[in-house]
């Protein structure tokens, strides 16, 4: 066949093609159907396989350059970026997230001794020995926590308006998801960064922690800060070990070289960060809409407390056993 | 300079894509480049340093370093204007020529120079087309008309960038620093003034040659290949080049009569045969061990990384936002339109949230199996045709490999791989529970499969799709031994009892 | 060959070309949109505070969905731009050549956060300095590329003439040569043209300006005229 013949012929499929391409671009984004449909890759494959015949009879650089431009901008089409697969968020939600965590459980442990043992330690020093909380916060900053949940503090007892609790949520959103991401970003120093903000967050919470309760605001405190902290610490820990993550990656690269090692375990980190978002979402929604409500007794906020806990534990026990990934 | 010789790709390029080859000439031929380099600007600094030393004013140091900045980096054109068109330098090469590079133009030019804002472009013209007067000033001319503006932008840039190294640099020696040294806020970032402690003012010191020892020979090397492309696009090198190896080509083919050709072939040939690639080995594990270990250290005590204690933001800021959004009736109103919102929007957000858990409630079912585990997706109906494949189960022989086996040493290859994979993806479908849609491509389905199979099949998987694409689309036929080791293999990984 | 080029084999066999874009571009697009993000803050800033902590509340939110979520967006419904690298001509990739899917960009702009330090894209201009693709921290451990956006193709300008079938039938890459002589010989000083079609005498059997002339019609040829 000459190449005459040869583009009389397939002149139809190549146009088209271009022409479900120009559909495409003008919607932009919004809905790129058209490229999923069975057609489109089947033209695509069409000129792929013209471009070669073209290529191996030599025709004219102007029929190649035209049909590899047409298969070059269907190519961006056909592989661009599926919408969020709504069952497969539900598959996430309901069985792979806690599937993952169990499957990466050597790092949750390790993140997590990072940030309870330092947790831990620091809260029964300051509860012992109180002066120990200035190695860590100068005085202006303990008397603030002071005011805060001191039970004498006219913030206490008082009910706070909508508007502040909008801006706490705001506030929460802004600043305790930026420390997920850091905590996680800090990974790609060879872990470090994720180690440090684990053990610095750990130190940081267990001090004020052990130091309220050694004043003795415990019914300001603990009431408040159980709810959510059941979504916000685990959240945290679950950053710190998608962090920790990338880190090992490139310590012990094992087989593969140190950058597939990365961008291995960067795929499988960045789910663990999907769901720390979500339990963050959540944990600010808790903090600001619930955990501030003061019109409840403490008793009510433990037990509903001790729920969410569980609520927690019992779904990375349990949830998705069976799931297949 | 002979063209035939060139060892990087010669086309006419955008300029920023002129100056990014540059950057990339410069961690290609690194260790050509920064041995000689290093050599001398060490040299020259240390010198530089006891001078000012002597004299009390280290501050000199950072202008007279930055001054004669043009005189040293006349080095790193030497290297790259050599070495971009074959020859071979050695360290030792590259040092013998340094004094003859810096008498080769007049110091006092250095004054001149070092206000360019095109230094980097117009430094070839100088040293190494060696026009003088009248005749330099028109050839610049010409050269500028299209390029001038991009290497202005390229000092800026650079010179931005130099800063920014710098500070790098520096907070990653200040990390080694005890840290009661006492330092003016408005100095830690320019300690140079004799007023700033001798620790600091060193390591600024440092940190300073540093940043220009790394990064002037990337800026040379920018400069230098936009010249380059320059020439390129004035001249049609990349056509020459091409039009040297087409006749190249024809005379061994022996199209046309060699004789016509040879005087024209002599050089191009040594240069074709001196263009094989030299091995990457530029820096993916650059920034490795040591360097690390610094920076890590450095960003450890930064403020990026003090996490700050949540809640005193909410203490300190607003109540004084508060009394100034009071200040009149006007704003106040607004303030109250801002309460009003607040409950609406808190509303909105609980209702959201209430309605979601509705939501899971009603449709437990979907989610529920969490407890016991995922139920298995619905079944779609398995697909007849995958992209114009037929795997309908009855439309394939029964014994798969052997049928491929026996048309694959038929000289059947096209048929052979497309038995095996229409045949794998059939036995996907039918017993794996893969749900393939007519919509996908060997790349969704590759995706799917591997899901789901043994690490084994897996890999097999992969190469059969890789040879069926190879010799569908690209009519690219495998390796006569790889095929039939496909075909071998196949009962091993599809053949499951049924 | 030492280039900034890099070559990738699709899925399909065909050959795709990448053209990683260097750090000055880079930086160029980063401040754009961090300027564009700026400008933001101002009117949000402005127009919420009216609303007392409503507004602030509502303006951390905003910054925190532009600061972490902006790009991201972005690449995603923009394949692979975002406006600052829409004004430079540049987009992001997976290593494979294919737009930039979610986990990649999530991956690169949350890793940002890395390249940033210890201030202003420090380390982050380091690693693309020393990396062949000008990758940043994020790039590499997403698998992602900065590339320039593919021009749409123009259809070779060159002198009319009539078409004339080579002598000899020429490679695809010697068919461009010619091609791309036809269309910038007009650019090149009268001296030069001519030696460079005297370079293919042998190929156009003529020398000098009819040589060009020859040169003229085998590419007008090529191009599909008859």
């Amino acid at each position: 066949m000459n190449q005459q013949d040869f583009e009389q012929r397939n002149t139809p499929v190549w146009t088209r093609l271009d022409e479900m391409i120009q559909a495409i671009g003008k919607r932009h984004g919004k809905d790129q159907r058209d490229a999923k449909q069975v057609e489109f890759p089947h033209l695509y494959r069409q000129v792929c396989h013209h471009l070669a015949i073209a290529r191996e009879r030599q025709y004219t650089t102007h029929l190649i350059d035209r049909l590899n431009q047409l298969m070059l901008r269907s190519h961006q089409y056909l592989y661009s970026a599926r919408a969020g697969n709504f069952s497969r968020v539900m598959q996430f939600i309901g069985g792979g997230f806690p599937a993952l965590i169990r499957r990466e459980q050597r790092l949750f442990w390790l993140a997590m001794a990072l940030f309870v043992l330092p947790a831990l330690i620091m809260g029964l020093s300051v509860y012992f020995w109180p002066e120990m909380i200035y190695t860590l916060m100068d005085s202006s900053q303990v008397s603030q926590f002071d005011q805060m949940y001191s039970p004498s503090s006219p913030y206490i007892g008082r009910e706070r308006g909508s508007d502040d609790d909008v801006l706490m949520f705001g506030f929460y959103i802004y600043n305790n998801i930026g420390i997920g991401f850091r905590t996680f970003a800090g990974g790609m120093l060879y872990g470090l960064g994720s180690i440090f903000f684990l053990f610095f967050n750990g130190l940081h919470i267990g001090a004020v922690a052990g130091y309220l309760t050694q004043r003795g605001y415990i019914d300001t405190f603990w009431p408040f800060v159980i709810g959510h902290g059941a979504f916000e610490l685990t959240a945290i820990v679950f950053a710190g070990m998608a962090g920790l993550k990338l880190g090992f990656s490139m310590l012990a690269p094992g087989r593969k070289t140190r950058l597939t090692a990365l961008i291995d375990a960067a795929r499988v980190s960045i789910r663990i960060v999907y769901g720390v978002i979500g339990m963050l979402v959540i944990a600010a929604f808790l903090e600001a809409f619930w955990s501030s409500i003061k019109s409840f007794s403490p008793e009510i906020k433990y037990i509903v407390g001790a729920v969410l806990w569980s609520m927690v534990l019992l779904y990375f026990i349990f949830a998705g056993r069976r799931h297949a990934d | 300079m002979q063209i035939d010789k060139v060892t990087v790709a010669i086309r006419p390029r955008d300029s920023w894509e002129a100056v990014d080859l540059g950057l990339r000439m410069n961690q290609h031929w690194w260790k050509a480049i920064y041995a000689p380099w290093l050599i001398v600007t060490l040299a020259i600094s240390a010198a530089l340093f006891y001078l000012c030393w002597e004299m009390q004013m280290l501050w000199l140091y950072v202008l007279l370093f930055w001054w004669f900045k043009p005189l040293y980096s006349r080095i790193p054109l030497y290297v790259l204007s050599r070495t971009v068109f074959g020859q071979q330098l050695r360290t030792l090469d590259s040092l013998r020529a340094v004094p003859s590079l810096f008498m080769a133009a007049p110091l006092w030019r250095l004054l001149f120079m070092r206000l360019s804002f095109i230094r980097s472009f117009d430094m070839p013209v100088v040293l190494l087309e060696g026009l003088k007067g009248k005749e330099r000033r028109e050839r610049m001319q010409v050269l500028h008309r299209n390029s001038a503006s991009t290497a202005a932008w390229l000092t800026v840039s650079f010179f931005l960038f130099q800063l920014l190294v710098y500070f790098t640099f520096l907070l990653l020696i200040v990390m080694f620093i005890p840290q009661d040294v006492d330092v003016k806020q408005s100095q830690i970032l320019f300690p140079f003034t004799a007023d700033v402690p001798l620790l600091w003012r060193i390591s600024g010191i440092l940190a300073f040659t540093l940043s220009i020892v790394l990064l002037e020979p990337y800026y040379i090397a920018a400069g230098f290949a936009l010249y380059l492309n320059r020439r390129t696009l004035l001249e049609g090198w990349d056509i020459e080049i091409a039009f040297h190896r087409m006749i190249d080509r024809l005379r061994h083919s022996g199209s046309i009569i060699s004789s016509l050709l040879l005087p024209l072939c002599m050089t191009i040939t040594i240069g074709l045969a001196g263009m094989t690639a030299s091995p990457a080995h530029a820096s993916q594990a650059a920034p490795t061990a040591t360097e690390a270990k610094q920076t890590i250290k450095t960003i450890l005590q930064s403020a990026e990384f003090n996490a700050k204690e949540k809640r005193e933001y909410y203490r300190q800021k607003n109540p004084r936002k508060n009394d100034k959004t009071n200040d009149s009736d006007f704003l106040r109103w607004f303030a109250g339109v801002g309460q009003y919102l607040a409950v609406v929007f808190k509303a909105i957000l609980i209702i959201l949230v209430i309605m979601l858990l509705v939501w899971l409630g009603i449709n437990h079912a979907r989610w529920s199996g969490w407890l016991r585990g995922m139920r298995p997706a619905p079944k779609l109906a398995a697909p007849t045709k995958l992209f114009g494949l037929d795997i309908r189960p009855e439309s394939l022989p029964t014994d798969i490999a052997a049928q491929a086996l026996k048309l694959w040493q038929a000289g059947n290859a096209r048929q052979a791989l497309s038995l095996l994979y229409r045949g794998a993806l059939s036995r996907l479908a039918a017993h794996e529970h893969i749900t393939l849609k007519e919509s996908y491509t060997e790349g969704d389905c590759l995706r799917v499969v591997t899901r789901v199979v043994s690490q084994d099949t897996r890999q097999y998987f992969t190469r059969l799709t890789t040879a069926w694409q190879h010799i569908a689309y690209a009519k690219r036929t495998p390796e006569f031994a790889d095929g039939e080791a496909l075909c071998r293999q196949f009962a091993a990984h599809f053949e499951v009892a049924t | 060959m030492l280039d900034t080029y890099r070559e990738i084999e699709t899925p399909e066999g065909v050959e795709l070309q990448l053209r990683p874009a260097g750090p000055i571009v880079r930086a160029m697009a980063w401040l754009v949109d961090v300027l564009l993000r700026f400008a933001i803050y101002m009117v949000a800033g402005i127009a919420l505070q009216i609303f007392g902590r409503f507004g602030m509340g509502m303006l951390l939110i905003i910054v925190f969905l532009l600061e972490w979520f902006y790009p991201v967006l972005f690449e995603i419904y923009w394949r692979g731009e975002t406006p600052g690298k829409r004004w430079l001509g540049l987009r992001v990739l997976n290593d494979n050549g294919t737009p930039v899917s979610w986990g990649p960009s999530l991956i690169r702009n949350l890793l940002r956060a890395v390249d940033f330090l210890p201030l202003f894209n420090g380390f982050g201009l380091v690693t693309i300095l020393f990396n062949p693709d000008f990758k940043r921290l994020g790039d590499l451990a997403a698998g992602t590329v900065v590339v320039y956006k593919d021009k749409e193709t123009h259809t070779a300008l060159v002198p009319e003439t009539d078409a004339h079938t080579p002598p000899i039938a020429l490679r695809l890459e010697e068919q461009r040569a010619v091609i791309n002589f036809a269309e910038r010989s007009q650019r090149l000083t009268e001296v030069r043209a001519a030696e460079l079609a005297d370079i293919v005498a042998p190929v156009t059997g003529s020398q000098g300006f009819a040589g060009i002339k020859r040169l003229y019609e085998m590419a007008n040829w090529f191009l599909g005229k008859r």
